[in-house]
């Protein structure tokens, strides 16, 4: 007989009006249901953790064609084969929209900046840029408090601009993420193994510096109005947060990884870049520094061609219909590989009988659906189970207007557009994340959790 | 409807919609005398004439660019590590990357330069003796302290200390003193420093002497800094600081000398780079890559397109002729081995590694002339381009909004996507005419004419005379400019862009967004009016626009708060 945790008698009992036998709840619990307890840890008492992983220009058909089998397990289809060896662990979630951007009449470029600015936000962006804070930072504020960063963004190669861009802090105010591996590597290990006496010494210092920098950016806020008044507040508030975070990473057992090479440019780069960076997130996150990051692979739009591809993504992405996007699914299967080396750094790394991915949500999305610019069947793969509160293994298909594969281009037919906003999928997540939150973005575009992702 | 140049050249040119024509009047953010109209003979008249009035334009607080941060702490400290390379990278607007609306910072940009203060003061208590002299043996540490915070906090915030800012930092030293030795003390002193925003901000908080119609006159400090970023992307040297003094940056005349000497410095050569290539949109070129099957050696000969037109721009402007005409005509350019090997310039056979001037003679089956002037350049028109084909849209649009300066709008919803390169029979040209029968017609009748001129020039910017097996049309006709009229090929069409006024005054009004860190706005329509003035006809020179600009009343005043 398995044990019954002392977590499950506990919600057992305290739950309210039970209707049924409590130990039929508890056999649920084991078989079926996933843990829907909102808390910021999972039942290893190790920290919840989410990441964003993106690759431009929509996915493949055979994303779009995975499905179930008659025992509601997750089968997949060629291109995500990489995948096999996780399946246990994803949660394939179609018919999602990006409701904002279908809705959002804003003029910006349609084709790749409207749906990356709403991406993460899923708000009307604000003359040319994001209507507002995105959902990792949302996060970030309520998980990734007392660590090292707040939240840290990588870029394989982002292309810069808003088109690279996934976090806000707040509207029209981007986190730009870090490209260069060497120099992401220098900012999340620089520190590691420093003795705690020098660092206490360290610090006492830079408290006194940052009292001094803090006085003189009050001080001449003071004498600002306006927008340089608003710029002078907002780089205070970020010298505050430097000062709350003068941690050192010290967490037992945590070791750097090796330092990355040069940057390279081309297809050769991203490989080697995108590896160096999945190494360097998989052990920040490991080592407790974040507990919220991003992975962009190349911004939207992006058309890196790689060895072997008969053309660049962005290209292959445009070869809709009848030529059924042979090479779009070749790199959705590439980018499935990569994302199942990520996942075995995180499956790698244990934390006391559970794995960090265990507890972690990674989440795998891209700027457009079936990648001929529409908004509609977002690709949204979600894997780790944030601590048992998703149930994975499966896909959930939600009606929506068409069936993914005939998309509808830009926001032509809006309005029927009729699957869940990704803003759903945003408080499902911050419910995963131990958040208590019932709506995310425009009000009126979100209904609340998605349904069925808990069993 | 067209107008005659005048005003209407400095207003902005919208393309409203491209329902029809282009709006040709000063258009929706010009206030003031100039407004509306349609150029009318009287506004001709007065175009160039200007009242005792001073009325500059808004000046938000700015911040050093990452470029402007490196370069400040090698004049400031001699520390040539570039830290600000390592910092999050910066967004452009209008291809500029020193736009005030871009330069907001949150924690991650706040934890770096808190971190990059950190080391470089670490690195220059190393050698303090670089930085001022003092005998600490014989003063004593803290008079040698408070003359390293009156000397070096000058330099450091670009003005002298106020009594109250001075103790504050002797405060600082004092407790970095109490931890550990003098060095220490200063170390967190000149680490508060860097992170100060006097630093890096440029507030302009002084209140000055208030002219008529709302203007007031910067201190001589301000204007020393406005100039040492502009003309130098750095800290004022001593002279600057000495004049600042004095408070000889006082007049129009007097900041005008110090324009003359700046500009024969090696680093205006650098910081005018930085200009050019936010205009041009080079960052674009050093982003691209190309098919390497289609377009074999391209990665490899990048960093040679760059080169080349970083010569040919420096030939120019630098040079004897500094005129618009001469930048859209010149009849030769740069090329090293590579470079003229891989598009075909003559003479590639006898070249090395090194960079000559070659000259762009006629050459090719047909003897037409291939190449003439910097909208031909190979580099351009590669950055202008898709991975595996030309873009007539994408060349259309860089010419557009950066030498015309037009405002294009968005696609509409759902459009339909041009017809893929490999599925097809039809020239780049006939793909892109089928494109432009539908509802996208009303804009790519201004974008696709000067798009296919260009259309000789393949993704990799090489010249070509044939697409699939056909011959390459790069005729057409422009429209809704002050040099209308048809033209053959991409030749002919530099030709006319190098006579027409609105080129000029695109010209002028991109190098004051460089120079003012924004967009214009209502009230600068004064301030463009002076710079454009002395902008006009064949013999403008790029040289003194340079200067120009800091005899306008956006550069010399700022606003009454």
């Amino acid at each position: 007989m398995k044990l019954i945790s002392r977590r499950t008698v506990l919600r057992g009992f305290g739950g309210v009006a039970l209707p049924l036998p409590l130990l039929d709840i508890m056999a649920r619990t084991k078989s079926a249901h996933a843990d829907t307890t909102i808390t910021k840890t999972g039942p290893n008492g190790a920290p919840k953790r989410f990441v964003v992983f993106f690759t431009p220009c929509g996915q493949g058909p055979d994303w779009l064609r995975c499905t179930n089998d008659a025992n509601g397990k997750l089968v997949l289809t060629t291109a995500m084969q990489p995948l096999l060896r996780h399946k246990d662990q994803l949660l394939l979630l179609d018919g999602i929209n990006n409701k904002s951007a279908l809705f959002d009449s804003a003029a910006i470029d349609p084709g790749h900046q409207k749906p990356m600015v709403n991406l993460m936000t899923c708000l009307p962006s604000a003359a040319g840029s994001a209507g507002g804070i995105s959902i990792d930072q949302v996060i970030a504020k309520e998980i990734s408090t007392g660590t090292k960063f707040p939240s840290v963004q990588l870029g394989v190669q982002p292309n810069g601009g808003f088109s690279g861009t996934l976090s806000y802090s707040d509207a029209k105010v981007p986190i730009a993420s870090v490209s260069d591996p060497k120099q992401a590597f220098t900012r999340l290990f620089s520190d590691l193994g420093t003795d705690q006496t020098a660092f206490a010494k360290i610090n006492a210092d830079r408290k006194s510096i940052l009292d001094g920098v803090k006085s003189d950016f009050e001080s001449l806020a003071g004498k600002l109005s306006g927008d340089d008044r608003k710029k002078i507040q907002s780089h205070l508030d970020g010298i505050r947060e430097v000062e709350t975070r003068l941690v050192s990473s010290s967490k037992t057992g945590c070791v750097a990884p090796t330092q990355p090479g040069a940057n390279r440019s081309g297809a050769e780069g991203l490989i080697a870049a995108g590896d160096a960076h999945m190494k360097l997130l998989s052990t920040a996150l490991a080592c407790d520094l974040t507990r919220v990051a991003s992975l962009l692979y190349q911004g939207s739009g992006g058309n890196v061609q790689l060895p072997g591809m008969p053309k660049g993504i962005h290209d292959a992405s445009h070869d809709y219909g009848a030529l059924g996007w042979p090479a779009r699914n070749q790199y959705t299967a590439w980018f499935a590989g990569r994302f199942a080396t990520f996942l075995d750094q995180l499956k790698a790394a244990d934390e006391g009988g559970r794995s960090v991915l265990d507890n972690t949500v990674v989440y795998w999305c891209s700027e457009h659906g079936a990648g001929n610019h529409n908004y509609d069947w977002m690709p949204t793969l979600l894997a780790g189970s944030g601590g048992g509160y998703f149930k994975t293994g499966r896909e959930i298909k939600y009606p929506n207007l068409t069936d993914g594969l005939n998309y509808v281009q830009y926001n032509a037919g809006a309005d029927k557009a009729t699957g869940p906003s990704q803003a759903d999928l945003y408080v499902s997540i911050m419910n995963a994340m131990g958040m208590n939150a019932t709506t995310f973005g425009v009000a009126n575009q979100c209904k609340g959790a998605l349904p069925g992702l808990t069993g | 409807m067209k107008t005659a140049f005048g005003i209407t050249a400095f207003g902005f040119v919208s393309l409203a919609a491209c329902s029809g024509s282009i709006e040709g009047t000063s258009g929706r953010t010009n206030t003031g005398g100039a407004k509306g109209g349609a150029g009318g003979a009287e506004e001709k008249a007065s175009a160039c004439n200007f009242s005792n009035d001073v009325v500059p334009g808004a000046s938000p607080l700015r911040r050093l660019t990452k470029s402007e941060y490196n370069n400040t702490v090698a004049d400031l400290l001699g520390d040539t590590s570039d830290p600000a390379s390592a910092f999050p990278p910066e967004s452009r607007v209008h291809g500029f990357d020193n736009h005030v609306s871009t330069q907001t910072v949150t924690y991650t940009l706040a934890d770096y330069l808190f971190k990059a203060a950190e080391q470089l003061a670490s690195r220059a208590i190393t050698k303090l003796d670089t930085l001022y002299s003092c005998d600490v043996a014989k003063l004593g540490e803290t008079p040698c302290a408070e003359q390293f915070v009156r000397g070096f906090g000058a330099r450091a915030f670009r003005r002298p200390l106020e009594a109250a800012e001075q103790t504050s930092l002797l405060d600082t030293y004092q407790k970095g003193r109490q931890t550990g030795d003098f060095k220490n003390g200063l170390r967190l002193a000149i680490t508060r420093m860097l992170a100060s925003p006097h630093f890096l901000y440029r507030p302009e908080l002084a209140e000055g002497e208030r002219k008529s119609n709302g203007g007031v006159a910067l201190t001589s400090y301000e204007v020393a800094s406005r100039l040492s970023y502009l003309l130098w992307g750095s800290m004022p040297d001593q002279t600057l600081f000495d004049a600042a003094a004095k408070g000889e940056l006082a007049t129009a005349k007097q900041v005008s000398d110090q324009v003359s000497r700046m500009l024969d410095n090696p680093k205006a050569k650098v910081a005018i780079k930085r200009f050019y290539a936010g205009w041009l949109m080079l960052d674009k070129l050093s982003q691209s890559a190309k098919d390497e099957k289609l377009y074999p050696g391209y990665g490899v000969v990048v960093p040679s397109m760059m080169e080349e037109i970083s010569r040919l721009m420096d030939d120019v402007i630098w040079g004897n002729d500094a005129t618009v005409t001469k930048l859209f005509k010149t009849d030769y350019t740069f090329a090293n081995r590579d470079l003229a090997t891989f598009v075909g310039l003559s003479g590639a056979s006898t070249m090395d590694k090194t960079f000559q001037k070659v000259a762009l003679s006629p050459q090719g089956p047909s003897g037409a002339q291939q190449r003439m002037g910097i909208l031909t350049s190979p580099g351009l028109l590669a950055a202008q381009s898709k991975p595996q084909e030309s873009s007539p849209v994408l060349r259309g649009r860089f010419v557009l909004e950066q030498m015309l300066c037009m405002e294009l709008p968005l696609p509409p919803a759902g459009v339909p996507p041009v017809e893929a390169v490999d599925s097809s029979a039809l020239t780049t040209r006939e793909r892109f005419e089928k494109h432009a029968e539908s509802a996208c017609a009303s804009c790519h009748k201004f974008l696709d004419p000067i798009g296919f001129a260009f259309e000789s020039y393949d993704a990799a910017g090489r010249f070509r005379e044939t697409e699939k097996g056909k011959p390459i049309n790069t005729s057409g006709t422009l429209g809704e400019t002050d040099v209308d009229g048809a033209f053959k090929n991409a030749v002919e069409l530099s030709d006319r862009f190098a006579r027409s006024e609105r080129v000029r005054a695109c010209i002028a009004k991109q190098w004051f967004r460089f120079a003012m860190g924004r967009n214009e706005l209502d009230d600068d329509e004064r301030g463009l009016r002076q710079l454009g003035c002395g902008f006009q006809g064949q013999n403008a020179n790029l040289r003194s626009l340079l200067g120009a600009v800091t005899q306008t009343d956006a550069f010399l005043y700022k606003q009454a708060k």
